[in-house]
């Protein structure tokens, strides 16, 4: 039997080798896993796509078993998923959760050394005084930092070695974990029972239209409602949403109509961000040239004759005059 | 023009037959592009088996350039990008004349607009007159290529003394304007690609917070890192002001601190304290009134500025980016990239030593205009609508510059 200190560690660090234990352990198959595992898996993915931390309270052991056998769980249902922003979003709740985690813990160095072995780095303690471990240059570049005082540039480093304190070593762990569960997804998923394809089903419609509800809270915010747009920009603007790969004119089209009718850039990126193939740099450097040279969006022979306009027999002539048309037909309604 | 292309052509492929090209590893796996005169890709995706299909081509073609890529590949004669094949990269770090100021290009640069027809000496980016963009005729001299050179010895320090890399670093002169070095080792070559911007912005001190380094205010004293423990940036930063303060550079410090002579004056009466507290407390003191912040970060500010290099930011982050051969002949100079092994680095003159036609043999050339310069020993004065015979190796730089033709401009 387990010892509860391992389950806790396993179950605050559930990509290490003693979690990995923990679920041999069980002898569970795919099949096998209650459905409390499963739920708690679907909440740890929902957490995760409103990046929101998931830190439960430690409780029995019984617990502390499904969370760690949760894990795995999510990561299959990721899996099938195959969400690409909903696996970096996961990647990134579990380095911050490890961050967390080794922050309060009562020998921290110690623990954030033992998940360093389990990644296979080199480091050794640091001589210098201060420091905490030294590692080769080149495991550090493996994670990739976003925070301007973990970049390489804000480290002390000597002939191909960087000195960390404990704290730093603490977050170059976390994102070490990052990495790690990011490039793990997607897991091999031939095999696995239908019934987890029905849940990864169920949990795609319900976080996207969790999503898409936050994604239109935002637009009307800034006023702007998807209800305006004439029937054409409405499909390809949905379909992107929903991450259907449109074709570069589609996009193009869509995105000088977008620049148009004045949404942000940020809400733009955004939009595009859903698409299969999302590259951030190319993304804002079309929207920023549309704005630019401020291009006209196509009107509707352009677009019928891309073959974009979803209706037989449309009798409109711009995507912007019905916009507009709409926009003075609701200010109507609502005086 | 095809005379002079031809002349130039029928003079490399002699050289090549003379000087193959050798020492650049995994060939095979290298993808290679050529150019035409006056322009430096015009075709890519090129590949040889190993350096002996490699210089038969050098000598059949003899191209005006030729490149070659820093990634590996295993179909580098694949199209698009993604059907190579990548399976890692050398760092190739390229540091251009071009990109430093030096006292020189008042001399030897000239500009011209094309909207007012002003014209003068100089580099400049738009017209005193009108205010147009102009064009500019940009030369290089040994002044110009020696400040390209103090970078590369600063770029080797950061290698060794911080990245740690010492096998497998080669320099090559350009053959125009500069100086390229690559480093080509098992361990780089897997390096990401974020990886490879961590670096950059390591030598170009690009995202470098002060605060971090151990440069930040703390009840009311400006903290410093220990000179003799600390590592990486925040020990060149503060080696840079203690030095200044032991050199009493006054002027300097003046300038960069945004404070009055007196002011440092002052503070360099004090020096030894100064000094004192720097090595034993880590605090900047000694500076009296409510500017001390600025004046000791103004100073932080200029060391980084000193030592950060000049990097072309997005060559040396894009991997599939295709560089000079080493040891090829640049089509713009008739100069060789030469390899300068790292001990003869320091009295490498490229003006003298990377000239691929040395030696008595002359040609006469028709030229249009050229500065006064210095080519293998030799310097040639001022050249304008002027027939001259001179030594091949000046008459093929003239016409590689477009700068000249063949024979006396009479059509003969």
């Amino acid at each position: 039997m387990l010892e509860l200190e391992q389950l806790v560690f396993a179950r605050k660090f559930p990509f290490s080798p003693e979690a990995k234990r923990v679920v041999e352990s069980s002898g569970k198959s795919l099949a096998e896993v209650p459905q409390e595992v499963i739920d708690r898996a679907a909440a740890m993915i929902e957490s995760a796509w409103k990046k929101k931390p998931y830190r439960l309270e430690m409780g029995s052991r019984e617990l502390l078993e499904e969370e760690v056998l949760a894990f795995p769980t999510a990561k299959i249902i990721l899996s099938i998923l195959n969400d690409a922003v909903l696996n970096e979003r996961f990647a990134r709740m579990t380095a911050e959760n490890t961050f967390f985690y080794l922050q309060r813990a009562r020998n921290k160095g110690r623990e954030a050394l033992g998940l360093a072995q389990g990644f296979g780095l080199g480091f050794t303690p640091a001589e210098k005084q201060g420091y905490f471990a030294l590692m080769p240059l080149t495991d550090f570049l493996k994670a990739s930092f976003s925070l301007p005082n973990l970049k390489l540039v804000n480290q002390p480093l000597e002939k191909g070695r960087i000195f960390l304190n404990e704290n730093d070593f603490c977050r170059f762990v976390s994102e070490m974990v990052f990495e790690k569960i990011l490039r793990s997804l997607p897991v091999d998923v031939s095999g696995v029972p239908e019934h987890y394809k029905k849940i990864a089903r169920t949990l795609k419609t319900q976080l996207k239209s969790t999503e898409f509800r936050e994604f239109e809270a935002r637009l009307h915010a800034g006023k702007i409602s998807i209800d305006n747009f004439a029937p054409c920009m409405k499909d390809m603007y949905l379909q992107l949403f929903n991450g259907t790969n449109l074709p570069h004119m589609a996009r193009f089209d869509l995105a000088t109509f977008l620049v148009a009718v004045g949404m942000p850039e940020d809400q733009i990126d955004a939009l595009f961000a859903k698409a299969p193939n999302y590259k951030q740099k190319l993304t804002l450097y079309h929207v920023r040239r549309i704005a630019r040279l401020k291009l006209s969006p196509p009107g509707c022979k352009k677009v019928r004759e891309h073959g974009y306009c979803p209706l037989q027999n449309c009798t409109e002539k711009h995507p912007m005059l019905y916009y507009e048309r709409k926009l003075r037909e609701n200010k109507k309604q609502a005086a | 023009m095809a005379g002079e292309m031809h002349f130039l052509q029928s003079h490399f492929s002699a050289y090549y037959k003379k000087n193959p090209v050798s020492g650049i590893p995994d060939i095979h796996a290298r993808e290679f592009g050529v150019g035409e005169f006056g322009k430096k890709i015009t075709k890519r995706h090129l590949s040889f088996k190993d350096a002996g299909e490699l210089n038969a081509f050098l000598v059949a073609a003899a191209p005006f350039y030729i490149s070659y890529s820093a990634a590996l590949y295993s179909h580098p004669a694949k199209t698009p990008m993604p059907a190579k094949g990548f399976f890692g990269a050398d760092l190739v770090y390229e540091f251009d004349a071009d990109d430093i100021k030096t006292s020189c290009k008042k001399k030897h640069d000239s500009w011209e607009c094309p909207a007012c027809n002003a014209a003068s000496r100089g580099s400049i980016e738009n017209c005193t007159s009108c205010g147009a963009r102009v064009r500019v005729e940009q030369w290089f001299c040994s002044e110009c290529l020696d400040e390209t050179k103090k970078q590369v010895f600063r770029l080797l320090g950061f290698l060794e003394k911080d990245f740690g890399f010492s096998d497998g670093i080669s320099v090559n002169f350009s053959g125009n304007a500069g100086y390229h070095v690559h480093v080509r080792n098992p361990v780089v070559r897997e390096l990401s690609h974020d990886a490879r911007i961590e670096l950059l912005d390591y030598l170009t001190a690009n995202n470098l917070l002060v605060k971090n380094l151990g440069f930040d205010v703390q009840e009311k004293r400006m903290l410093c890192s220990d000179p003799k423990t600390s590592l990486g940036w925040s020990n060149r930063i503060i080696s840079g002001i203690v030095e200044m303060i032991e050199k009493g550079q006054e002027d300097e410090m003046a300038s960069f601190g945004h404070a009055s002579v007196k002011k440092v004056s002052q503070l360099l009466q004090k020096k030894e304290g100064v000094l004192r507290g720097i090595s034993q407390k880590q605090i900047l003191s000694g500076f009296s009134g409510g500017k001390a912040e600025s004046f000791w970060l103004g100073l932080a500010s200029h060391v980084i500025q000193k030592h950060a290099l000049k990097l072309d930011r997005q060559t040396s982050m894009d991997i599939s980016k295709i560089i000079r051969l080493p040891d090829t002949i640049h089509g713009s100079t008739g100069l060789v990239a030469k390899t300068i092994p790292l001990e003869k680095l320091s009295s490498f003159k490229p003006l003298d030593e990377a000239v691929a036609f040395p030696g008595r043999e002359t040609v006469r050339v028709f030229i249009n205009k050229s500065p006064r310069f210095y080519l293998s020993g030799q310097w040639f004065e001022e050249f304008e609508k002027t027939s001259a015979e001179l030594p091949l190796a000046a008459g093929v730089y003239l016409l590689a510059r477009g700068a000249a033709v063949l024979g006396n401009g009479l059509g003969a």
